[in-house]
């Protein structure tokens, strides 16, 4: 006869091995067929977006202006170091909480930027994939 | 230590893993920035990395609170806690430490009389032949 303190932590056991296998069956990469791949819909995804700008994309140039007409949570722009940066898709994801990203938006924010990430690769990492132009 | 204070920190602890776990569990690609390089080299997408390690934090968290396994959870929750935190650095990962080591010490002392571990039901008593 198996304790019940036994019979329960098997239970738990199972539970956690349940989970794990929806979260491997419901979670694997599956193949999605585009329909027409010429006339589909940039994706949001910020490396789909600098595939697409490359052609022009880093070749673009924007004043503070133009930076300052992307001002918001849902179309934000920030220059850092120089370069443009569309964060709109980084606003949610920051782990440091989406104020920070929106503080900068619409601005230069290369000494809020700098004073947090000037040397951490991981960010850097990150920041160049959002990169749609440089500043004029 | 008073038995108010060691249930405090182990349903904090237990409410905080619970909440981190969840976290992870709903949203998997806000976690990505915090896995560690050599996990790239898994066939597994980061994003299922991140799901499991959230459910997983969520049974363990319970099982916290309810006091099954006390010690044992615990510690186990304790050390991944502080692994992430080294590996992050910084700011966060200072106060992540000091977490970890929290959740450790809870395994360091017995099982407060609240939990399961300690209920009668859930004792294994040893039986004497004679």
């Amino acid at each position: 006869m198996l304790n019940l303190k036994i019979k329960l932590t098997i239970v738990i056991l199972a539970i956690l091995l349940i989970g794990l296998g929806f979260i491997a069956y419901y979670g694997r990469p599956v193949m999605q067929l585009q329909p027409n791949l010429s006339t589909s819909s940039v994706g949001t995804d910020p490396a789909t977006q600098n595939i697409d700008n490359t052609a022009q994309g880093n070749d673009n140039f924007y004043t503070l202006n133009d930076i300052s007409k992307h001002s918001t949570k849902n179309d934000c722009w920030a220059a850092i170091n120089n370069d443009v940066y569309d964060l709109t898709s980084w606003v949610s994801r920051h782990p440091g909480g989406s104020k920070t990203i929106t503080s900068i938006c619409g601005i230069d924010g290369t000494l809020s930027y700098n004073g947090q990430h000037r040397r951490d690769r991981k960010a850097k990492k990150y920041l160049v994939l959002l990169k749609i132009g440089q500043m004029k | 230590m008073n038995i108010r204070s060691t249930l405090i920190i182990r349903y904090t602890i237990s409410a905080l893993f619970l909440w981190f776990g969840f976290a992870q569990l709903l949203n998997p690609e806000n976690w990505i920035l915090y896995l560690p390089e050599w996990t790239g080299y898994f066939p597994i997408p980061a994003s299922m990395l991140i799901s499991w390690n959230g459910w997983v934090e969520v049974i363990l968290s319970v099982l916290l609170f309810v006091g099954l396994h006390t010690r044992i959870v615990s510690a186990l929750l304790g050390i991944h806690l502080t692994l992430i935190a080294l590996s992050i650095g910084g700011a966060l990962g200072v106060r992540d430490t000091a977490l970890g080591i929290i959740t450790i010490a809870i395994a360091l002392s017995p099982s407060d009389r609240y939990t399961l571990d300690q209920h009668n039901k859930f004792k294994i008593v040893a039986t004497e032949k004679r």
